[in-house]
């Protein structure tokens, strides 16, 4: 009986280890296909014709490569589950989706926990992070685009509330979504007094607190839990669009802050085959015309790509 | 936006709610026993190992051993992982941890089968393995049902936690559709779906515990 | 040639020693009734005869096999688990507290060991079955669960579910015990009936004019030794020894001698 309850123990061991390996097998298949890429286009590095050439074969060979776009599915309008289809969709999204069309790969829009996003990214569950990731303050943290939106971080408040500037938050309950550039905003300090200014500002309010997604926190403000919304103005253009004359957004910003799409740190490769194909995009209007469907979130006020 | 496509949107999560949670109970019951077994044998490493193993499943919150599940192969082993992984991850954790519940309720059930049976099926000459899977194991399911019934129904609602790896259930999809109509509707019509579906569960297991109830 | 044999066993609870190096032998056809005080230690030799319990030394032989030996330090060394399994269909045994499974049928419970133990054909077994319980009076309880029968008709079933075994001799662990008294009388009409059959039996009991009726042995046992053993006739109605003596005064004042 003991000898029989080890055999089986030991039996479930081995399959969850068989399942483990089957299961990371196909990562490690598209990490061959790029680690193959490379090579062949530093060799004809120096020889711009023929590395357009080189291009065009190694988007051949990764004809079924797949290109995982982790984002935050609660995060209109960057990403979000469509009304009518149900499907994921978003400016980002959209993006994402011509870049792989061009460049012959698969998207999986792969919605994620946001807070567990580092992980995600660092362990190749996911290729990159596309979801109106804020730039500014994580230079360093992964690899990047360049910049392609320009948000600010504003402060929302219900729209018959007495608080009309900056000053007029002391006292008052402030509230941001957790891990969000607002609340990085809010409560980073890098030690340099660059970012004082919010700190002083975030002192003076009765209560500071964070909050799983901006959503509940639109929805707990009306309720009364929350005076102020410290949050990035799409986010905040698209509640008033979705809420007509519920809130209002104070005229100074907290701050000025810019996106780019973030890689695993070191992925440069990956990085420049976005950037050129986002660079094409740019340049033959296609991102000009996905903006203008994001029109009621100030989007294409925002967009620097290519300006 | 109407009622009903919300309710559609919705059905499409709980597909996979309805995953997660049948094939942790295929999985977790079965593992279960085997820990029961395991936390039983008088073979004394077997028996601690179990007992720790038991006391880390239970003592920690699920969530965090979901991700430890999903992310272990890339920091331990250095496997890159992929998007397919999070399903095995999804199960293998939730299979893991209903297996320890399980495993108790299950220890506790064998331990109440009074020694006198196991005396009878040992002078009738019933092998080890018999008496436990003819004499113990059937009385031993009648007195688990109402624990078991306790688990199963925390199980459905536990099914939310998958999005700590990324593997949308209904919850998540709820959660989505909220922040996309910014409106709290779609988080009640998710709750309707799990209340009933306990209901289910709750008459299900009741039916079980009223056919077991030709013995005492 | 005795059917059964247990000698010179010796067992101990941690510092207490409940059986001192006591032999019985049963012969075929016998019946033989244990009396004696609570903890007097007749429990326990039923218990290690019929290997519930492990001796710390003494022999166990059942027709001439050696269930249990000693080994050359005097401690007891058992025979191999398929020896062990082989000599167990040599008797049956029958609880105080019946221990039916009460998860099966009272067919069930007689059928399930010999189809899957003795590996014997289900049709027999199951003819072989309806015929003990027809025996037992139990009739048209065939497809009763142990719940719904009274405790003398449950412990008619265990009988008949030792029986069906087919053993060569039957244990008895006080089995009229846990029953209300006006239920002890259809057991001890079913033992009885098994004695005249000759049906070798070892029976430990309080049912003192029982004992005196059924038996052709009567073994007093007090302290973990074997006071005095001997016709029921001499034992019971005229004991030697002060010990059982004054264990029967106990009785006598309750009327239980007499049946």
């Amino acid at each position: 009986m003991k000898k029989m309850i080890a055999l089986l123990l030991a039996g479930i061991m081995c399959a969850g280890l068989l399942t483990a390996c089957g299961g990371s097998s196909s990562p490690a298949a598209t990490d061959t296909k790029t680690e193959e890429a490379a090579p062949a286009e530093t060799e004809t590095a120096g020889d711009e014709a023929a590395a357009v050439d080189t291009a065009a074969a190694s988007e051949e060979t990764a004809e079924s490569m797949t290109f995982t776009v982790g984002f935050d599915a609660e995060y209109p309008p960057y990403g979000y589950k469509d009304e009518t289809t149900g499907d994921y969709t978003g400016f980002d999204l959209e993006l994402a989706e011509e870049v792989c069309a061009r460049r012959g790969w698969t998207l999986v829009k792969q919605p994620i926990d946001w807070d567990s996003k580092d992980m995600e990214i660092n362990s190749g569950a996911i290729d990159c992070l596309w979801n109106g990731m804020t730039y500014t303050g994580r230079e360093e943290d992964y690899t990047w685009t360049e910049p392609y939106v320009d948000n600010s971080i504003v402060i929302a408040v219900n729209a018959d509330s007495d608080i009309q500037t900056k000053a007029d938050l002391a006292g008052k309950m402030v509230v941001a979504q957790a891990a969000s550039s607002a609340d990085t905003a809010l409560t980073n300090d890098p030690g340099d007094g660059s970012n004082d200014e919010n700190l002083n500002l975030c002192a003076t309010f009765s209560g500071y607190e964070t909050i799983k997604d901006y959503n509940d926190a639109f929805m707990q403000m009306s309720a009364g839990v929350y005076d102020a919304i410290a949050v990035d103005i799409g986010v905040a253009q698209f509640q008033l669009a979705a809420n007509e004359g519920k809130y209002r957004i104070l005229d100074e910003p907290l701050s000025k802050e810019q996106y780019a799409i973030a890689f695993a740190k070191g992925n440069t490769e990956l990085r420049d085959m976005v950037q050129e194909t986002l660079n094409e995009m740019a340049a033959d209007g296609t991102i000009d015309k996905i903006v203008a469907n994001y029109a009621d979130f100030n989007l294409p006020e925002m967009l620097i790509i290519g300006k | 936006m109407g009622f009903m496509s919300i309710v559609q949107q919705i059905i499409g999560g709980f597909g996979t709610t309805l995953f997660i949670f049948f094939f942790t109970l295929l999985f977790s019951m079965p593992l279960g026993i085997l820990f029961a077994l395991a936390r039983m044998s008088k073979f004394k490493p077997l028996n601690l190992f179990m007992q720790v193993c038991i006391s880390i499943l239970r003592g920690t919150p699920l969530m965090l051993q979901l991700i430890v599940v999903f992310f272990m192969p890339y920091y331990v082993f250095g496997i890159k992982l992929s998007t397919g992984w999070r399903v095995y991850a999804a199960l293998i954790g939730f299979s893991i941890n209903y297996a320890a519940y399980f495993g108790e309720i299950f220890r506790a059930g064998i331990q109440a089968v009074p020694v006198g049976q196991h005396e009878a099926a040992e002078v009738l000459g019933f092998t080890k393995t018999q008496t436990f899977f003819k004499i113990v194991f059937p009385q031993m399911v009648k007195r688990v049902v109402p624990p078991v019934t306790n688990e199963v129904i925390t199980l459905v609602k536990d099914t939310s936690m998958a999005f700590a790896i990324a593997y949308a259930e209904m919850f998540t999809m709820a959660k989505q559709v909220a922040a996309q109509q910014s409106n709290i509707m779609p988080l009640f019509v998710a709750g309707l779906f799990y209340y009933i579906f306990n209901i289910i569960v709750a008459w299900v297991m009741g039916r079980i515990e009223k056919k077991l109830s030709y013995f005492e | 040639m005795s059917l059964f044999e247990i000698n010179n066993v010796k067992k101990a609870f941690g510092d207490l020693t409940v059986l001192h190096d006591i032999s019985v032998k049963v012969d075929e056809g016998e019946v033989v009734a244990i009396i004696g005080p609570s903890g007097s230690g007749k429990s326990t030799l039923l218990r290690c005869a019929t290997m519930l319990e492990t001796m710390d030394s003494g022999e166990l032989i059942y027709l001439d096999e050696k269930a249990a030996h000693n080994d050359s330090s005097g401690h007891t060394v058992y025979a191999s688990n398929t020896d062990l399994r082989r000599i167990k269909g040599y008797f049956g045994l029958v609880f105080q507290n019946f221990n039916l499974f009460p998860h099966f049928s009272v067919m069930r419970n007689l059928t399930e060991a010999p189809i899957h133990v003795q590996k014997r054909e289900r049709g027999e077994v199951e003819a072989e079955a309806r015929e003990l319980i027809r025996k037992m009076g139990l009739e048209g309880k065939e497809n009763y669960y142990p719940q719904q029968l009274s405790g003398g008709q449950q412990q008619r079933v265990a009988i008949a579910r030792a029986l069906a075994m087919n053993p060569k001799m039957l244990f008895f662990d006080e089995p009229t015990s846990a029953l209300d008294p006006e239920l002890t009388g259809e057991i001890l009409k079913v033992i009885r009936q098994l004695a005249q059959e000759k049906m070798t039996m070892v029976i430990v009991t309080h049912e003192m004019g029982f004992a005196r009726d059924v038996a052709d042995r009567v073994i007093f046992m007090d302290g973990g030794y074997i006071v005095e053993e001997g016709h029921p006739e001499n034992v019971i109605s005229n004991p030697s020894e002060e010990r059982t003596k004054q264990f029967l005064a106990r009785f006598s004042g309750q009327g239980a001698i007499n049946e």
